[in-house]
């Protein structure tokens, strides 16, 4: 994974709200069991991203039980030595959220984005 | 190297995965659904470090906190457990032998919880029908307080006597037989208890209410809430040794440092 400036380093408080569309994000391309959803996070962030893994798992749990997605243990003949893993699938309810989430986060980061970059002392008067 | 991970530092991550999982209120087959995703999870992680260039011991203390902090974790995972494995947990709480309780105390528990529940059921069930006895405390009210108690203690006893005969049972078949057949031997010898236990019972009841009627009639009730009693007790060991069977290496590690 590539590797950042400390200071830019994007802690998982800062994602707080965010995390189960960042999920449905990363299950979007292709079903993923829990360690591949982080990989592709953290791919996607450029190593800025760093999530709190003992989060991940509540997240999906939720997100399971929402019906936003689908989970299923994979095949035994996977070739992978040790337990199995869990594969989590986005259902059709969880694409509409993750295009419902996709809209929120776009206007929310251009309010804000206008709010901390722009002069707020003008928009007083 | 990968493929050669010492047992030891697997065992590693099952202690730490097991120190987030065991104190987390919720029904055994959750937790069993946690703690393998989880420890696969933890397993993913050590590959990952070791691929990192990371030797085994580093990998090893990395992956442990990739997972994050116990409380955090646990925290966070007990609030995806919903009312119904809440519930679950708390009737396996009583039906469950868990580690460390011994046999006896557990068949104390069970027999004391199954006496409570008849004599309850019985007086739901006998009240409204003789209130105007009960409240005149005349001798046929006094009978039937007593049969009740009798019959709450009867069963109490029978369940005693099936989980303790059916545990010996278990550990004297179980290594000749499938654990399928020994829940279905358990299940014959708890049958036979039963009955046995119901003749006697029948007898407890007539010599207390000295009425042939008021003795079959409670019989009759008896018999119906009996097989009930018996077919609950082999789903609950049946599913009880499902889950242990699954949980028994984690629910046998030792958690101290």
């Amino acid at each position: 994974m590539a590797k950042t400036n400390p200071e830019s380093v994007i802690e998982s408080n800062h994602l707080r709200g965010h995390l189960a569309t960042m999920i449905l994000s990363a299950l979007d391309q292709d079903d993923a069991h829990g360690f591949e959803v982080l990989k592709r996070l953290e791919q996607a962030g450029c190593g800025a991203l760093k999530l709190k893994e003992g989060s991940l798992y509540p997240a999906l749990y939720r997100l399971e039980e929402a019906g936003l997605v689908k989970a299923r243990w994979e095949e035994g003949d996977s070739g992978r030595r040790g337990p199995r893993r869990r594969l989590y699938k986005i259902t059709r309810k969880g694409r509409k959220q993750l295009e419902a989430g996709r809209v929120e986060w776009t206007q929310f980061a251009k309010i804000i984005g206008q709010i901390i970059t722009g002069p707020v002392a003008g928009a007083a008067t | 190297m990968i493929g050669n991970m010492k047992g030891e530092h697997e065992q590693k991550l099952k202690v730490h995965v097991e120190r987030i999982v065991r104190p987390i209120r919720a029904a055994e087959k959750d937790k069993l659904k946690m703690r393998e995703e989880l420890f696969a999870h933890a397993l993913d992680a050590f590959e990952y470090e070791c691929e990192q260039g990371a030797n085994e011991s580093l990998a090893v203390s990395r992956a442990i906190e990739r997972l994050g902090h116990v409380e955090a974790t646990q925290a966070g995972l007990q609030a995806t457990v919903g009312w119904e494995s809440r519930y679950n947990a708390f009737c396996e709480k009583f039906v469950r032998r868990t580690q460390g309780v011994s046999l006896l105390k557990h068949a104390c528990r069970m027999a004391l919880l199954v006496g409570i529940f008849f004599m309850l059921y019985m007086s739901l069930l006998m009240i409204p029908i003789r209130l105007h006895e009960l409240l005149a405390w005349n001798s046929e009210g006094q009978t039937l307080v007593r049969v009740m108690l009798g019959l709450g203690f009867l069963f109490g006893a029978a369940t005693f006597a099936c989980v303790v005969l059916g545990s010996f049972a278990y550990q004297l078949v179980g290594r000749k037989f499938s654990r399928r057949g020994d829940y279905l031997r358990t299940f014959g010898i708890t049958l036979a208890m039963t009955l046995i236990l119901g003749v006697l019972g029948w007898g407890f009841t007539y010599g207390v209410s000295f009425d042939v009627a008021v003795s079959i009639e409670i019989m009759q009730h008896w018999l119906v809430m009996s097989l009930a009693v018996t077919a609950c007790l082999f789903v609950a060991a049946w599913c009880d040794v499902r889950e242990r069977v699954k949980c028994n290496d984690w629910l046998e590690l030792d958690l101290s440092d």
